[in-house]
């Protein structure tokens, strides 16, 4: 093939690409992704690991941390 | 007060009575422990052996003769077993690790058939030596980021699309509505990296475009692979780490999701800027540039995200391995995003082209970035596969400073050893071999920055094994590990 043609087939699988990348767009927003974000920020957090707690400590910290952490909020 | 303590009682799941919730989620985290486990491993111990091969490709830049009489140690050999080593085994099993275990968290799904996937995992490592091995024995390509042999690459990518295809069937099966940022990350890379790994190899090894179509597929490819596949897999954890430990939202998650529309929509025409100056069309290497300066972007707002988010805890930051490693990461992605937009531009290219200051760039992105966030992650996920706590709280400091002190020196040798370089060969009155003498003191720089790299993926190592084989079977006799404790403040409080 000539280089021309090589060219556009390279164009072709680039704006193929683009292309695909606007049809996830379009679908995210007719599904309603992009409603209710502050809902969505939370998303992450469940009964386990909940929002509001630290949930990673280099090992046998965490009891310093939380001792500390209640006395704070004990005196508050 | 009472109102806001009886929130967080309410958040509490040692009072809540939600346990089919509990149970679920463990469940999730099951499903993916042993094939976590086997990525995990496998890119720990490919770490090591990319290590050792970074040293000796370092210490042959300055020193030629050392190991030169072994033709598979010779420098373009180890040089290329480290790059594939470290991108194809390092990187992308940490990714497969982290990717699927963040997917299957937040799909609230358990990961389908680990059987498959663990045999596809097996076969990608065993392709991977295979094709390092390929490398050091001389079957090696000419295509940089592609130099293993053709004859595994079929392997590669079966096994590969095995991985892959379970991150996309537990998005399928995902139980809830929402689609967080960083699954659209993880989700937009499983399929692109498949995409650019096939047509860079049918276009230049099995159906080969003529001339220098070549080199710009080449370029596409290398510059995605990092850009497409490590970058979202990266931001992806990070947008998923640093809320998660601050138990606190993302600053602003309109602006994240912006943020991933426009690198999906602006990063794949970015590659090109690596031929800026070369034989091929003027029209594409602006169209390169331009979408480098575009990807300013989404770098800043990700940028505003992450550091807001961090912003006023940095106490938390060091009371957290995990966030240690990821605002590492996170502070060099913005540096190192930004930095590439200027390299894109022709005058500034005319320096740094063809010098130390591009390596330079290269373990910017991989590794201050990429890497600095898979250490994070990992610190993060392992307590949770296994049920147990890191070992020593010393070997996890020992390596993020001597791997942030080591890459910072990096860092430092090859952009300014390079910047001095580039000056000096754009300069008609310095003879070619006084320009190389020059960048004798920062190699050596640079390899006394890669030993203290190593001492600090040693130390990552030991703690690693020792988590994952020194307590075998001692599981849940002691209970869980005091960093998965929830922070009740009762009962283990003193």
């Amino acid at each position: 093939m000539e280089f021309s043609s090589y060219i556009i087939l390279g164009f072709a699988m680039a704006a193929l690409f683009f292309a695909s990348a606007v049809w996830a767009l379009n679908w995210a927003i007719k599904n309603g992704q992009m409603k209710n974000l502050d809902e969505g920020a939370k998303s992450i957090f469940d009964d386990e690991e909940p929002m509001g707690f630290q949930t990673d400590f280099f090992p046998g910290q965490s009891h310093r941390v939380i001792s500390k952490k209640n006395k704070g909020k004990a005196t508050s | 007060m009472s109102a806001f303590a009886s929130f967080f009682t309410s958040l509490n799941p040692y009072t809540a009575s939600d346990m089919a919730v509990r149970e679920k989620l463990s469940a999730i985290d099951r499903s993916m422990k042993w094939p976590a486990l086997l990525f995990i491993v496998s890119g720990v111990l490919w770490l090591l052996a990319g290590t050792v091969f970074a040293l000796l490709t370092a210490i042959k830049a300055t020193n030629p003769d050392f190991f030169g009489s072994y033709e598979w140690l010779t420098f373009g050999r180890v040089r290329s077993a480290h790059l594939n080593a470290m991108i194809y085994g390092w990187s992308n099993n940490a990714a497969f690790a982290v990717g699927l275990w963040i997917m299957a968290r937040l799909c609230r799904t358990e990961i389908r058939h680990v059987g498959l996937l663990i045999i596809a995992g097996i076969f990608w490592n065993i392709a991977i030596t295979i094709g390092i091995v390929g490398i050091l024995i001389g079957d090696m390509t000419s295509v940089e980021w592609l130099e293993m042999p053709s004859y595994i690459v079929p392997l590669l990518a079966l096994s590969y699309a095995l991985i892959g295809v379970w991150g996309i069937i537990a998005f399928r099966f995902r139980q809830t509505g929402h689609v967080y940022v960083s699954q659209w990350y993880i989700l937009a890379a499983l399929f692109w990296f498949p995409w650019l790994y096939t047509i860079a190899q049918i276009m230049i090894f099995y159906e080969p475009a003529r001339g220098t179509v070549q080199a710009l597929t080449n370029w596409w490819f290398a510059h995605n692979v990092l850009g497409l596949w490590l970058t979202p897999m990266g931001l992806a954890a990070a947008y998923y780490f640093i809320p998660k430990v601050l138990g606190k939202p993302i600053h602003s998650y309109y602006l994240s999701v912006l943020g991933f529309w426009t690198l999906a929509l602006f990063y794949n025409w970015a590659g090109v800027h690596h031929l800026i100056g070369g034989p091929i069309p003027a029209w594409a290497i602006s169209a390169g540039i331009v979408a480098s300066l575009m990807m300013v972007i989404p770098v800043v707002i990700t940028a505003i995200n992450h550091h807001m988010t961090v912003l006023g805890n940095f106490r938390k930051v060091f009371i957290s391995p995990t966030l240690l490693f990821i605002v590492f990461g996170a502070v060099s992605y913005t540096l190192v995003s930004l930095m590439g937009s200027t390299m894109a531009l022709r005058s500034v290219n005319e320096v740094t082209h063809f010098t130390h200051f591009t390596v330079g760039h290269a373990h910017h992105g991989v590794y201050a970035f990429f890497t600095m966030i898979m250490f994070g992650s990992i610190y993060f996920i392992m307590p949770r596969l296994l049920y147990r706590e890191w070992p020593s709280s010393a070997l996890i400091k020992c390596h993020f400073w001597f791997c942030a002190i080591g890459i910072t020196i990096m860092l430092v040798a090859l952009h300014v050893g390079g910047w001095i370089q580039g000056m000096q060969m754009n300069n008609p009155d310095i003879p070619f071999l006084d320009t190389v003498r020059a960048t004798i003191p920062w190699l050596h720089m640079r390899s006394v920055s890669g030993m203290l790299l190593a001492i600090g993926h040693i130390a990552f190592a030991i703690n690693f094994f020792w988590m994952v084989f020194a307590r075998y079977g001692r599981e849940d006799t002691e209970g869980v590990p005091t960093l998965l404790k929830p922070e009740t403040g009762e009962g283990d409080a003193s």
